[in-house]
């Protein structure tokens, strides 16, 4: 099941929130939420919903290991097994294809080559199994005592597909005890569907316009033709991503869970270092908190560091290597930045600091389109014209031109938009009040726009459904 | 005194009325904020009532498809997920009153953006044969009817023009269809056009193919090959010619290979009535009338009968949109229908047709009723399948016996025919499930015609003529 | 070794690190309040810390450390010099 589908919004979500807005225990409302949150993901993988209840298990009966032997060889031994379990979990099913692969043609051998099915939201939800756990041992949580809610918390359909990663310490209050007020529906129901049309309205169909150009043999796709689509591909990423966030964000708060926030206006930042402090936060602040400062060799070395972590981000997004190579490329330009230090990089001009960062980027972007080597290869020759390809041809003028409102608006919502609206209506009573009546109009239209689209939409997985 | 308390109780009841003020305010945004939380909850509920209650859909008429069915349950589709997709499939897929809905998608789509000089593009932008062609040095081409050269240029010298069957849309859920069409349509003035990539290789290989029937059937069988052009050969506004490949260069490359094989040059017997409706507008084959003179060319080569186009009865219907609306998603197209106009021929013939491995047998019409038809479907009206073999009995008395191999352009060019062969078999490449040669052997024929469009000549489609010739 | 002691040499490392000499630190200084402490200077932060006290931070604590007065407790438990 998937968020932005008619199945989701109009058959099991009313269903859900009207169970849960009917009881009013925490104990009813929890058991809700845990049976709607297997229900949800028994639907997409009725088999791996027990490799996840198990996983939760593990992990809960682990965490009460360490508990009672804090202080004590037990508890590091008790920790270090739950991570390599989960950790081996995660490699088994999303990583087996690719390391065999890669021993084979290392070391030349032919072994079957495993083909098992990724099991959605396995990324998401082993990191934040992770994050319970490593925290507890770190004292910074306490133990869970009770299975029930700590399965909840692994597996609340919100967050559990794809992301953003919420860390059991930030809602470890909130599992007990948690409110839902106007403010949260409000701001639940209104997050949710901007999440949505992100992704349906913007996403969606940038998409189409990136699968024109990309969708088949690329090497006769004009140079401005392909920089035009990779950026197109860029903002699609960012509103299905980010829109996916939004709901999750959004549904959380309906049922009174606050999640921090996984996205912060990416493309405006002015170097790339700061690109990664606004892009999928959740995953950056997961690798700074649990394995960057890893004393791996021995001394603090932070260039080390560095490379593990970008390696680690690059590998997460997929089992693929022109994911690592993308992983590593962005590690290359932060760690050149860190070389350059903050305060040189300040004193360039910040028009050519938006320009480098933003080639960057889109580069990268690229990257992470094309997982064949040699498809990749040619969108690098077709960046520079070296495949034989024109500079520009009319695809791409019509093109832009059959979408060119869809772009603007793309590129507007990539700027804090709403957010100038907010402050504007802080300071006048007058301007408020239009906001908030336009504000009903805007739910309500986007909504329907969204179902509209949605009705042609026969497949549409967001896009970081695969980890 | 007296004057201090009045100033104290003056800026108190100041204070009270800001606070007042204030609470208002307050209380009003928050009776927006219930309002923003009803009104999209109503919306949420409306819906999901709707979708609970109202009949579904069975059949997209603009998507040419059967709609998703509830799925059947079986523990291995349980297991493997199958089923629950299934389930959900079928309840966004059969959304009531879905055509509605796609249309209204359309329009919102159609806001995106602009025309750019009345083009709009869609689909994937397909990959264009730029090689030039090395065409095969036997000046046998079509366009110069000049030299024949040894023995492949025999049955060539007159200009043979090969019959097309335009091939017919009318399979549900068929992915087949797919080998005659690309999904890159420009829409230029209300008029689709498919984008055409071409590759030489493949029509030197749809030329072995069809030097390869040429052999089997020896000498005694006239073998034609017509390879007809598509819309965007003629239609395709100059500035915007780079964005196709050429059919005439690639139905050049194709005739250059032919061995024994008589081309017949639609292309040109097209182009000399462009102006007229030979192609439709909304839908990705021609008209009866673009066949007609296609057919017209193949009658001079074969040296047959042909009957005048006023000898025919001429049926028209207005509201046309054909497949290039649902290809496409193109509101122009809707917003723009065509008239739909076929000719039946008054001459006598009966039709009879078979399963495509020849096992059942029934009587049928050669041409459909148009009224049975949904407009979308109404090219459906030539033979109504392209699953089915066809075999027609005329009152023509020549003692020839014409059979096409045909794909789904062309089923327009069968009745054009009717007036200048004493039989007609029709099969479908795609869908023959017996041994051609044998068959046509069996059948007695005395002309074979191949007649497609170019994208089934060099796209995927042309793989079919050796799988029905061999196996 | 007292308290404002470790404040001081603190505050020196932290001058050091950052190459601002106009730093000046206490408990409530958080990363925030310095432009250039992020994740990896922070890194940088911790070694110059423990090359300077001749200590170890523990793992959680490098993550976890809220603000400078947490970081001085534990440099206070632990300093051998």
């Amino acid at each position: 099941m998937v968020f932005s589908s008619l199945f989701f919004l109009y058959f099991f979500l009313p269903v859900c929130v009207i169970f849960y807005a009917a009881s009013k225990k925490i104990q009813t409302r929890n058991f809700i939420l845990i049976a709607f949150s297997l229900f949800f993901y028994a639907w997409g993988e009725p088999l791996c919903v027990y490799m996840l209840i198990i996983s939760t298990a593990v992990n809960y009966l682990l965490g009460l290991i360490i508990e009672v032997n804090r202080g004590r060889f037990g508890a590091k031994a008790a920790v270090f097994s739950a991570v390599a379990f989960n950790i081996a979990v995660l490699g088994i099913f999303k990583y087996s294809g690719f390391i065999v692969e890669n021993i084979n043609s290392i070391f030349g051998l032919h072994l079957d080559v495993p083909d098992i099915k990724l099991p959605i939201g396995i990324s998401f939800y082993t990191f934040q199994i992770i994050s319970y756990i490593v925290d507890c041992y770190w004292e910074k949580v306490e133990v869970q005592k009770s299975f029930s809610k700590l399965l909840m918390y692994v597996s609340l359909f919100p967050q559990l597909v794809a992301g953003p990663i919420v860390r059991y310490s930030s809602i470890e209050s909130e599992i007990n005890s948690r409110r839902t007020t106007l403010d949260d529906l409000y701001a639940g129901i209104s997050r949710m569907i901007i999440g949505l049309a992100k992704k349906v309205i913007i996403s969606n169909n940038l998409s189409m316009i990136v699968d024109s150009f990309f969708g088949s043999d690329i090497k006769g796709i004009s140079v401005v033709g392909t920089w035009y689509a990779v950026i197109i591909y860029a903002m699609q990423i960012y509103f299905d991503f980010s829109g996916y966030s939004d709901m999750a964000i959004g549904l959380g708060r309906i049922f009174g869970f606050h999640f921090d926030e996984n996205f912060n206006y990416p493309f405006i930042c002015k170097d790339v270092s700061e690109f990664w402090q606004r892009w999928h936060i959740s995953l950056s602040t997961f690798f700074r908190d649990y394995l960057l400062y890893i004393p791996i060799f021995g001394r603090r070395r932070k260039y080390g560091g560095l490379f593990l972590v970008w390696f680690c981000t690059g590998l997460w997004h997929g089992a693929s290597w022109n994911y690592v190579i993308w992983g590593l490329y962005f590690g290359v330009f932060i760690f050149l930045e860190q070389l350059m230090g903050k305060k040189r990089m300040r004193k360039i001009p910040v028009a050519v600091r938006h320009i480098y960062n933003k080639i960057v980027i889109i580069i990268g972007f690229g990257i992470f389109y094309f997982e064949d080597m040699g498809r990749l290869g040619d969108f690098f020759k077709n960046l520079i014209g070296l495949n034989g390809n024109s500079f520009a041809d009319a695809y791409v003028s019509i093109s832009f031109s059959n979408n060119v409102f869809l772009i603007t608006a793309a590129v507007l919502f990539c700027f804090p938009a709403a957010k100038l609206i907010n402050t504007l209506s802080a300071k006048h009573p007058a301007a408020a009040y239009i906001a908030s009546v336009s504000k009903i109009a805007v739910n309500i239209s986007l909504l329907l726009v969204s179902s509209i689209l949605l009705v042609d939409a026969t497949n549409n997985p967001f896009l970081y459904f695969r980890f | 005194m007296e004057q201090q308390n009045d100033n104290f109780n003056i800026d108190i009841e100041i204070k009270r009325k800001k606070i007042r003020k204030r609470k208002k305010r307050w209380l009003r945004l928050r009776l927006f904020k219930i309002i923003n939380v009803v009104s999209c909850a109503m919306v949420f509920l409306v819906i999901a009532v709707c979708m609970i209650l109202m009949k579904r859909p069975e059949i997209s008429e603009i998507e040419n498809r059967t709609l998703a069915k509830w799925p059947e349950f079986s523990f291995k589709d349980y297991f493997s997920g199958k089923y629950t997709a299934g389930i959900e499939n079928h309840y966004n897929d059969t959304v009531p009153g879905r055509e509605n809905f796609k249309d209204m998608v359309a329009s919102i789509r159609g806001c995106f953006g602009v025309k750019s000089d009345e083009a709009k593009i869609h689909g994937t932008i397909i990959k264009k044969d730029n090689k030039k062609p090395e065409n095969k040095v036997i000046p046998s081409e079509t366009d110069e009817s000049t030299d024949n050269t040894q023995h492949t240029q025999e049955s060539t010298e007159k200009p043979v023009t090969k019959e097309q069957p335009t091939e017919k849309k009318d399979n549900w859920d068929d992915p087949a269809v797919e080998g005659e069409i690309s999904n890159n349509i420009l829409v230029y003035k209300n008029r689709g056009i498919m984008l055409y990539g071409g590759s030489y290789e493949n029509g030197e290989t749809y030329a072995d193919s069809v030097n390869a029937f040429k052999n089997d059937l020896g000498d005694d069988v006239n073998v034609y090959s017509m390879v007809c052009p598509t819309p965007v050969s003629y239609y395709l506004p100059e500035k915007y010619s780079d964005l196709s490949g050429s059919e005439k260069d690639n139905i050049k490359h194709i005739n250059s290979f032919l061995s024994g094989v008589i081309p017949v040059d639609a292309y040109s017997a097209l182009m000399n009535h462009k102006n007229e409706d030979i192609f439709t507008r909304t839908d990705h084959h021609w008209s009866q009338l673009g066949a007609y003179y296609a057919a017209e060319q193949f009658a001079k080569a074969a040296d047959v009968p042909f009957a005048e186009l006023s000898s025919y009865e001429k049926e028209k219907r207005s509201g046309y949109v054909g497949t290039l609306y649902g290809y496409s998603g193109d509101a122009d197209l809707k917003n723009n229908p065509e008239d739909f106009v076929c000719y039946r021929p008054k001459n006598k013939y009966e039709t009879e047709y078979f399963s495509t491995d020849l096992s059942e047998q029934w009587e049928g019409s050669l041409m459909m009723d148009l009224d049975r038809l949904d407009p979308v479907s109404w090219y459906l009206v030539f033979m109504g399948s392209d699953t089915q073999v066809a075999h027609i009995k005329t009152d023509v008395n020549n003692g020839r016996k014409l059979a096409v191999i045909k794909d789904s352009y062309g089923n327009a060019l069968i009745p054009c025919l009717t007036g200048s062969f004493e039989e007609i078999y029709v099969i479908d490449m795609r869908y023959f499930e017996a041994n051609a040669v044998s068959y046509l052997q069996e059948c007695g024929i005395t002309d074979l015609l191949f007649a497609m469009n170019t994208f089934s000549a060099t796209g995927s489609n042309y793989e079919c003529l050796e799988t029905i010739r061999t196996q | 070794m007292n308290r404002a002691e470790i404040m001081e040499r603190l505050n020196e490392v932290f001058r050091d690190v950052f190459d601002d000499s106009s730093i000046v630190v206490d408990d409530s200084t958080t990363s925030k309040d310095i432009e250039d402490w992020d994740s990896l200077e922070h890194i940088n932060l911790v070694g110059a810390v423990e090359q300077e006290f001749k200590m170890r931070f523990k793992m959680k604590e490098v993550s976890s450390m809220k603000n400078v007065g947490e970081m001085a407790d534990i440099v206070a438990e632990r300093a051998k010099r």
